[in-house]
């Protein structure tokens, strides 16, 4: 596999669409404004290019997660604007931001964060309640097809605390990837998980993205996770210090 | 919404020691409430009962003349149209009882002490059908089958009071209707009256009109019907005697009348203060159980601070966690209303067919027509109020913790203990 160097302080230099599904745009977000203040990101500008499967690297404090929580509508830049799929998101209100990320954006969390009173089916079925427009027969549908790929179909009515931690990851990929969404973020999607099962939850990840042309960005310190990514964005002190695409 | 629902119901049950705790406070204030109203509203319908049925019937009519000097029991005021009063009644109200009596001053006494006390001359064999206040039969005859001259009938209480038994002698001395004074000795006692009515139990001697009449010269030359100082009348609806009463004073215009709901406005009255009090106590219990709902609502608000984050990332909106929370409350709400609704109601129905014995508490009420047994009276209203004050405490109790969860960041919610 090579690496090839990358353009990515410019906001149009990532994508293969010639809309970005998500841009952030000269965003820096500051925490404790003031003399203790901190610039988690200070003038990052990413697109995130339909099919990407994209690691977010860089040392604890980096801005990583404040990255991927700006991209996902989970937080809000102080300055810059973030786009998905072309609509400015920064100015939407609760209810509005809540919309996108129902209909367009899936997480994956580093605790995997399932409801813990749902079983596998119902937590995957969650994502499709919540959607709205989806009927009772599709929704079952889209849910078995999913468990089917999760290899979850005899686990389906067992509860998150009934399932191993791969599992459970495997569950959150689902009610991630259920709805269709137009990018999934993972925030350490294998950081509480061994080896051999983050190996697997990779490489399911993976899948998906060549399958099912899902688009993934993750932060990660894990090596191996970042070995498989097909672009790797690093960061340091809040600032993208190097986007590097590798060759298919 | 069947989502949310199944979601509520699951949540309700993760801790299920403070649901229960949660749901046993309910149950012990709305339970409290159904049987505090339901024993109120029994002591009320007790009360009214017993004026109806040992006093006042459901209405009374007298001359306004006499109403000036009633407190005096004037037997020279008499109620001439007694007989047109009770045609009318009959012929409009075809169920109605129709009795009239005249009441006197009298005093009575056993030779040693004596007492005053309220007198009515009555027809027996038709008084007793009209109020129930026990048999007003004559007592046994005589030696030689002969009827004795004079007998009465006298409240239990104040036959007590001079230690008289059936079958004693006392004596009656009253103001005639001619103005003179009358003393009859030897009067047999030939029954107890027993009413819960203050007024007749410790105050009233009933003399039969077959010797009371001439006893008080109430009947003057020439008349043909019982002298009487009041008509009664009870009906078939206790309803008919606003009509009633309107008929009346409509064809007479010199006569007042007062229905049951006017006579009994006071024990109304007393009641409602009777039962703002219980109120009062149920509220403080029924306080606790909000407190308790919105500790149970804060405590999972708390406790699922990640999982409300995770909800919110997902795309779940503000507004739905606000009802996923309030559903989860109302769920706790309306099992512990329901078996309050249920405790409270058994309870009130087993004391509506096994009443309270409180020997005394007329006394205590202050001549309030009070019977030793109190019935409670378990009304639809009071299920119906009990479950819907429950569910009102528990959603009032539930909704700043709602809304506190609804108003969470969900970034700041997702790191929360992560």
């Amino acid at each position: 596999m090579s690496t090839s160097p990358s353009s990515s302080s410019s906001p149009t230099s990532a994508g293969v669409d010639s809309v970005p599904v998500v841009r952030l745009e000269n965003a820096t977000r500051v925490y404790n404004p003031g003399e203790n203040e901190v610039r988690a990101i200070d003038g990052v500008n990413l697109d995130v290019a339909r099919g990407d499967f994209m690691a977010l690297v860089g040392p604890s404090g980096s801005g990583k997660s404040t990255v991927l929580h700006s991209l996902g509508c989970l937080d809000r830049p102080d300055v810059g604007r973030v786009f998905v799929e072309g609509q400015d998101t920064t100015t939407l209100n609760g209810d509005a931001l809540a919309q996108v990320r129902n209909q367009r954006i899936g997480f994956i969390f580093q605790s995997f964060n399932l409801i813990p009173v749902f079983s596998a089916y119902e937590n995957i079925e969650f994502s499709l309640q919540i959607l709205g427009n989806v009927s009772p027969a599709e929704s079952r549908e889209r849910v078995n097809e999913m468990l089917a790929i999760l290899g979850l179909e005899k686990q389906k009515d067992r509860r998150p605390n009934q399932l191993s931690g791969g599992q459970q990851q495997r569950v959150a990929i689902g009610r991630a990837l259920v709805k269709r969404p137009a990018i999934i973020l993972a925030d350490e999607p294998t950081a509480n998980l061994d080896r051999r099962t983050s190996e697997d939850i990779i490489g399911l990840m993976r899948r998906m993205n060549e399958d099912k042309h899902a688009t993934f960005v993750f932060s990660t310190h894990d090596e191996h996770l970042m070995h498989h990514a097909r672009r790797v964005v690093r960061l340091v002190d809040g600032k993208i210090v190097s986007d590097e695409r590798k060759a298919a | 919404m069947n989502f949310m629902l199944r979601m509520a119901f699951r949540n309700a049950l993760r801790n299920r020691r403070r649901s229960l705790f949660t749901i046993a406070s309910l149950v012990l204030g709305v339970g409290l409430f159904v049987a505090a109203k339901s024993f109120v509203d029994g002591i009320e319908m007790t009360m009214v009962s017993t004026q109806i049925d040992s006093e006042h019937g459901h209405l009374r009519v007298v001359t306004k003349a006499y109403l000036l000097d009633e407190d005096y029991r004037p037997l020279d005021v008499p109620f001439d149209d007694a007989s047109a009063v009770a045609a009318l009644f009959a012929k409009t109200f075809p169920t109605a009882q129709v009795e009239s009596r005249a009441q006197f001053m009298a005093q009575i006494g056993d030779g040693v002490r004596t007492l005053n006390a309220r007198g009515l001359v009555v027809n027996p064999e038709t008084y007793e059908k009209m109020f129930r206040i026990g048999a007003l039969s004559p007592p046994p005859l005589g030696e030689g089958g002969v009827q004795p001259k004079a007998w009465a009938w006298m409240g239990a209480d104040l036959a007590s009071a001079f230690g008289l038994k059936v079958g004693d002698r006392f004596f009656v001395k009253a103001k005639t209707r001619t103005g003179t004074v009358n003393a009859q000795d030897g009067v047999i006692l030939a029954g107890l009256l027993q009413s819960g009515s203050a007024m007749t139990d410790n105050f009233t001697v009933i003399v039969p009109s077959s010797w009371g009449a001439k006893f008080l010269n109430l009947r003057r030359e020439g008349e043909t019907v019982d002298y009487a100082t009041e008509v009664f009348a009870r009906f078939g609806d206790p309803n008919d005697a606003e009509a009633a009463e309107a008929a009346v004073l409509d064809a007479h215009p010199s006569l007042d009348a007062e229905t049951w709901r006017e006579n009994t406005a006071f024990v109304r009255a007393f009641n409602d203060i009777r039962r703002q009090h219980f109120y009062l106590v149920v509220g403080i219990i029924l306080l606790i159980g909000a407190l308790s709902v919105a500790n149970t609502s804060l405590m999972a608000a708390f406790e699922r601070t990640k999982e409300i984050g995770t909800l919110l990332a997902l795309g779940y909106r503000a507004s739905s966690v606000r009802a996923l929370f309030l559903t989860e409350t109302l769920l706790i709400g309306a099992v512990g209303s329901l078996l309050g609704v249920a405790i409270g109601g058994t309870a009130s129905a087993w004391f509506e067919r096994h009443p309270i014995r409180l020997t005394g508490l007329d006394e205590v009420e202050g001549g309030m027509p009070m019977p030793p047994l109190l019935y409670f009276k378990l009304s639809p209203e009071a299920l119906l109020y009990g479950f819907l004050i429950g569910l009102m405490v528990a959603t009032v109790a539930a909704l700043l913790p709602a809304i506190r969860a609804s108003k969470l960041d969900p970034l700041t919610a997702l790191r929360e203990e992560a």
